[in-house]
């Protein structure tokens, strides 16, 4: 083990230490699916590398971010081993990393938003609608809480995973994981703004968020109280791993198949 | 497939290029340095050509030992069809025969 990754091991031990005394949940929440990653890719790392160079680095990690591509008679062609084979060929260092900056540019290309905003924003009205269809079902009598932070983790995991699969690209399920994580703390907030006005209107002490009892002065108060931006941000911190560990595992997926 | 869009000079200087060895093969950063092209602009259109069923491509089959097999390029017969389509507008238009709006002489030798 090299002083330099010694020093990182220790940093990120450190910071752990730290943000375990100040919030323990977090640390959990993050650290279970980075710990399985990190585990699984240096294990699947093989022996005799350790010579590699910026450029192969920059190069291989812009072909795990992509998937293979069809050519017109149905074919994949995997882009990927092409420009990895081709910078094996070149010698000079920085002709190296001029091409490996070139050929990752070319590996990433253009984000493909159409396709993950239109599945994100069908994601968030649904589980909006959702959300509010419990509340107004009456099955929410302990409060919403649990629902939309239990809930959506799932959601996303599968989002992540099944893009990740069907498309054999890391980088749409991740893109339209994350994605779908943001339009769904939109939904949850204006669900949470909607329904607040409601439980506030039929009974004025009762928090929206968890059914206790809270004296509200007035319905902004009830809906301020339960969108409140650190509400959003403790949802967005339990949700955020788990489209990431989805795209992976459903790349993963596709990769042993 | 039908083309949508006009080609750029980069994807012309492609094509051409690929055009004037049709039979043999031609790698990725064969063509880079041959056009004075980055590896950002010729993959791009590699992979468009390929899509379109323009290209074919192939694996290298006995590479030197000690390095990977490298990935190689020619153009199909529909590619070679757009090459001659390519040829005749810039004979038609006099105004392709110069730079064409590229800057390197490499990119605009591929046009003659």
């Amino acid at each position: 083990m090299t002083m330099r990754r010694s020093g990182w091991i220790v940093g990120a031990l450190a910071v752990a230490l730290v943000l375990s005394m100040i919030a323990p949940g977090v640390v959990i929440v993050l650290a279970v699916p980075v710990a399985v990653v990190g585990t699984v890719l240096v294990r699947r790392r093989p022996t005799g590398h350790q010579d590699r160079d910026a450029a192969e680095r920059l190069l291989t990690a812009a072909a795990t971010l992509t998937g293979e591509r069809r050519s017109s008679d149905g074919e994949q062609v995997d882009w990927g081993a092409a420009v990895r084979a081709e910078l094996a060929t070149i010698t000079v260092p920085r002709e190296r990393r001029r091409f490996a900056v070139g050929a990752a540019v070319a590996l990433l290309g253009k984000p493909q938003s159409r396709r993950s905003f239109v599945v994100a924003a069908a994601v968030a009205v649904a589980f909006g609608a959702g959300v509010v269809g419990v509340s107004r079902a009456g099955l929410g009598d302990d409060g919403l809480g649990s629902v939309t932070m239990l809930l959506p983790p799932v959601l996303l995991f599968a989002i992540g995973y099944l893009c990740a699969r069907s498309t054999r690209s890391l980088r749409f399920g991740l893109e339209t994981g994350v994605l779908a994580a943001l339009t769904t703390l939109v939904a949850v907030a204006v669900a949470y703004g909607i329904e607040a006005a409601h439980w506030h209107h039929l009974a004025p002490d009762v928090s929206v968020l968890d059914g206790d009892h809270v004296d509200f002065d007035s319905t902004r108060a009830a809906v301020l109280d339960a969108a409140h931006p650190v509400i959003l941000l403790v949802h967005l911190v339990f949700w955020s791993p788990w489209p990431l560990l989805g795209a992976w595992a459903g790349r993963q997926h596709q990769g042993a198949a | 497939m039908r083309r949508s869009r006009k080609p750029t000079p980069q994807t012309i200087a492609v094509v051409l290029a690929l055009a004037d060895n049709p039979t043999g093969w031609s790698h990725g950063y064969q063509l880079c340095r041959r056009l004075g092209l980055k590896a950002g602009t010729v993959y791009p259109i590699l992979m468009r050509l390929a899509e379109r069923g323009q290209l074919e491509t192939a694996w290298e089959t006995d590479p030197p030992s000690g390095r990977p097999a490298r990935h190689l390029y020619r153009l199909s017969g529909e590619g070679a069809r757009f090459a001659a389509e390519l040829r005749a507008a810039a004979a038609a238009s006099p105004r392709v025969g110069r730079s064409g709006g590229a800057t390197r002489p490499a990119l605009g030798a591929a046009y003659r």
